[in-house]
């Protein structure tokens, strides 16, 4: 394993200048406080890794490790193995630059390589290296005096699970810092509520901020003006000084030039720097003058008189004012009519509508039975009326049946004479009278003549009752469709009589619409132009105007009078501007005051808001959030820390145990152990005595609990397979207490045998007392007056 | 072997948190509790949080 040979130092902290230490098997380094022990130690860490544990620890910065009173410092270390010999140089300048030399058996290496090699070489990292190889006596004394909880710390400390603590510490200082965050963005929201006015006036907190920028360059600007208002008005108040005792003589002048001047710079502002044209006036009252004319026939005729006869303002104000509201009145009355002539002209034309709807309907029945009439009609001329049909139809059937007897009896007769002409008969058949056949041959023969007659004539007359029948029945059919015709007809003509009446009446009320209608656009047209605030205005105009007039009269006149009291036109300038720059100051420093206040408000807004409310919610959520994360990260590195520490206790037992005995040999303690309490972690280290007792490390004494702690510190060592072969106690035992000191040598002495061993103590007792047990230990003495020296006492 | 790491794997398993948690304890090995701190503060970045990187 590798021992320390030597150490140079240049300028290393307290160590100003060069200095060389060889180093023995064991060695004692004796100074008090602050001499530079400790550096001397530091010194072989910076030279084997670049840093040490205070800069580490951000207790001190690496700069600190150069003397301050030089610009560079350089530890070169050597070391040996065996044959091997090992050389590392570090340097350190103030601008930083930090160079690494490594020499391995005349092989020279740097930088990277040479943190490389010697890495590999000594088998160990910085880490290891804080914790098994520089003991302090924050290591052991937590061990051997502290509770239980401080013991796992130290023996944490020994694993290198202390590291979970240092992590759960700086995530607990980020909890809180959130913790923090969270209060103050819930502060600033409760802000946001208290000023949700404020936030509205200005639309929200970007309106705020954006307030408040062009309120500081308002205040910047005006800040200006007032200065450069303040300056005029010191130039003008030493003008005046010339001239004050003419102003106090004609104040009386000057007021009223004053007050007529700023009266007349009122009305001019008021007419916004236009001429004031009077003649608007007078075209109102004439426009007005020929709408009372036009309607004269509808308004009362005094309007008309009262307008032209007005003489003054007041009146013809009063007079326009009432010709305008009768106009507006019979505007509205007109707007009336044309509402009900409308109407009426609506009413007409629905009347005419719903009539050509009946017209059509009517045309439509007519033309259906058109037919039927035309059919009647030329019946009618055949048989001219349905009663003269029916009449000439009784007479026709009358006559059939008169000639249908006589053919009967015709017929009858000269079947009777035929009979008897054949029969010869001498006696007729049916009257019994005497008969002869020729005379029945000769009445059969004449009735024989007149019959072919009868027969046709008989004929005809049943054909024409059948025509008469025929006409008879389709005239009663037809009359009832001809009587609706002519029914209809009739109806038709009525309508459109009726038509034409109500699309006269709608022509009418149109024409009136229309008159209507022009009368009221003039009129409306008239009144967009008048009203009584064009009235009003135009009065108030001419008043001014008048006013206006009148006033420059009075200055001019004003002027000439201050003139002859000595009042010349340069000082009355002057005097007028001094007024308008103190009245402007005056102004300017109002105005300012009200910016300042406005400015606080919204300082204190931004400062007690600071956002938007959503984005205030959203930051506050990912704090909350994060604050979560960050408390399941530390809760489950605790779990870690506890399973780690049961993993190491199995790995460290068995070497613990080995190097406990080879320890210490009083024989009184056989075997020693270390298992985890179940409820909060802890280590639970314990020993057993020969006879088989056990006893929990607090039954210990504190040499056997230093023992047990050296042994734990050296079995992790072994553990490590690290090929450093030096242990370095700082200041290990700083109590005054013989027991543990004396316990503390005795294991220096058995250490010795196996490692190079370093103390450094500020104790002389001590440091005499490991001199005596080790007689070839090597003995420096560390002094300081304005640099560290180490020397070796003989 | 690093038992530490070992036993975060085995704690967090393979998680955001368990990669942070890896972090934490490779830079309190390499830089201590400022290393630790800025890990942390770039991890509350990423959660929308900003923390001051400054020394406690």
């Amino acid at each position: 394993m590798w021992r320390l040979e030597r150490i140079e130092l240049d300028n290393f902290r307290s160590y100003r200048g060069r200095h060389v230490v060889e180093f023995g098997g064991v060695n004692v380094v004796w100074g008090r406080i602050g001499a530079g022990k400790t550096s001397l130690l530091y010194a072989v860490e910076f030279a084997l890794f670049g840093r040490q544990l205070e800069v580490k620890e951000r207790v001190a910065k690496l700069m600190d490790l150069i003397n301050t009173e030089t610009q560079e410092m350089k530890v070169a270390v050597t070391l040996k193995k065996d044959g091997d010999v090992l050389r590392v140089e570090r340097r350190l300048s103030r601008r930083g630059v930090e160079k690494v030399m490594l020499v391995h058996n005349g092989v020279e290496l740097r930088g990277r390589e040479a943190e490389e090699r010697l890495k590999e070489l000594l088998h160990v990292d910085e880490d290891v290296y804080e914790r098994l190889i520089y003991i302090s006596h924050r290591t052991l004394e937590g061990f051997i005096y502290g509770t239980t909880q401080k013991r796992a710390l130290s023996v944490d400390r020994l694993f290198g699970i202390d590291i979970i603590d240092g992590v759960v510490k700086t995530l607990t200082s980020l909890e809180k810092e959130l913790l923090k965050q969270a209060e103050e963005l819930r502060r600033r929201l409760s802000a946001y509520e208290k000023y949700k006015d404020v936030m509205r006036r200005y639309g929200g907190y970007g309106g705020v901020v954006s307030r408040l920028e062009t309120v500081k360059k308002e205040i910047e600007t005006l800040k200006e003006r007032e200065r450069r208002l303040a300056e005029e008005a010191e130039e003008l108040a030493k003008r005046r000084t010339a001239y004050l005792t003419k102003l106090k003589e004609g104040e009386a002048l000057l007021i009223e030039y004053y007050r007529a001047k700023s009266e007349l710079e009122l009305l001019e502002s008021a007419a916004g720097g236009e001429e004031i044209d009077v003649t608007v006036l007078e075209k109102i009252r004439e426009a007005l003058r020929e709408a009372l004319e036009e309607y004269e026939h509808m308004l009362p005729h005094q309007l008309v008189e009262r307008l032209e006869s007005a003489r003054d303002l007041e009146t013809l104000s009063a007079a326009m004012a009432e010709a305008y509201d009768a106009l507006v009145k019979l505007s509205k009355d007109i707007e009336s009519q044309i509402s009900d002539t409308k109407k009426l002209y609506d009413l007409y034309v629905a009347k005419v509508k719903k009539i050509e709807e009946e017209i059509g309907d009517a045309e439509a029945k007519l033309r259906r039975l058109e037919k039927q009439y035309l059919r009647f009609k030329e019946l009618q001329k055949s048989f001219q009326s349905l009663e003269a049909a029916r009449s000439a139809l009784a007479e026709h059937r009358r006559k059939l049946a008169e000639v249908e007897k006589a053919v009967s009896f015709s017929s009858a007769v000269r079947t009777v004479a035929l009979y008897i002409a054949e029969t010869g008969l001498e006696r007729c058949p049916i009257c019994g009278a005497p008969v002869s056949r020729e005379a029945a041959a000769a009445v059969a023969k004449e009735v024989e003549a007149k019959f072919g007659d009868l027969i046709r004539e008989v004929e005809a007359l049943r054909e024409k009752v059948r025509e008469l029948e025929r006409a008879v029945e389709e005239m009663e059919t037809l009359s009832g469709d001809v009587a609706e015709y002519l029914a209809t007809k009739t109806r038709l003509e009525e309508l459109q009589l009726e038509r034409e009446e109500n699309v006269k009446k709608a022509l009418q009320a149109e024409k009136a619409l229309r008159q209507l209608e022009k009368r009221a656009e003039r009129l409306r047209l008239l009144l967009s132009r008048i009203d009584r605030r064009t009235i009003s205005e135009a009065v108030s105009k001419y008043a001014r105007s008048l006013k206006a007039r009148d006033l420059r009269r009075r200055l001019k006149e004003l002027e000439a009078q201050l003139k002859n009291a000595g009042l010349t036109d340069e000082a009355l300038t002057a005097e007028v501007r001094w007024r308008e720059v103190a009245e402007e100051l005056e102004k300017t420093s109002n105005r300012l005051t009200e910016l300042y206040r406005e400015k606080t408000m919204l300082e204190e807004v931004t400062r007690e808001v600071g956002g938007d409310a959503d984005l205030l919610k959203k930051r506050l959520d990912n704090v909350l959030y994060a604050y979560s994360r960050l408390q399941e990260v530390k809760a489950k590195l605790e779990l870690v820390k506890v399973n780690a520490r049961a993993k190491l206790l199995e790995t460290a037992k068995a070497r613990f145990n080995e190097t406990f005995l080879a320890l210490y040999k009083y024989g009184d303690i056989v075997r020693v152990n270390a298992d985890l309490e179940q409820r909060r972690g802890y280590y639970d280290f314990y020993a057993v005595t020969p006879t088989g007792d056990r006893y929990g490390i607090s039954k210990l004494s504190d040499g056997q609990r230093l023992s047990i702690a050296l042994a734990l510190a050296l079995a992790l060592r072994d553990i490590a397979k690290t090929d450093v072969g030096f242990i370095m106690f700082d200041e290990p035992i700083p109590y005054v207490d013989v027991n543990i000191r004396n316990a503390f040598v005795e294991l220096v002495k058995t250490l010795s045998a196996q490692y190079q061993i370093v103390v450094a103590t500020q104790s002389r007792d001590f440091a005499d007392m490991l001199k005596q047990a080790v007689p070839s230990a090597k003995f420096f003495t560390v002094t300081k007056k304005e640099s560290s020296e180490i020397k070796e006492v003989a | 072997m690093d038992i530490l790491i070992e036993e975060v794997g085995k704690v967090f398993g393979h998680t955001d948190e368990g990669r942070l948690a890896e972090r934490l304890i490779s830079a309190y090995r390499a830089g201590g509790p400022s290393a630790v701190k800025a890990v942390l503060v770039e991890y509350l970045k990423t959660l929308g949080v900003d923390v001051e990187a400054g020394e406690d």
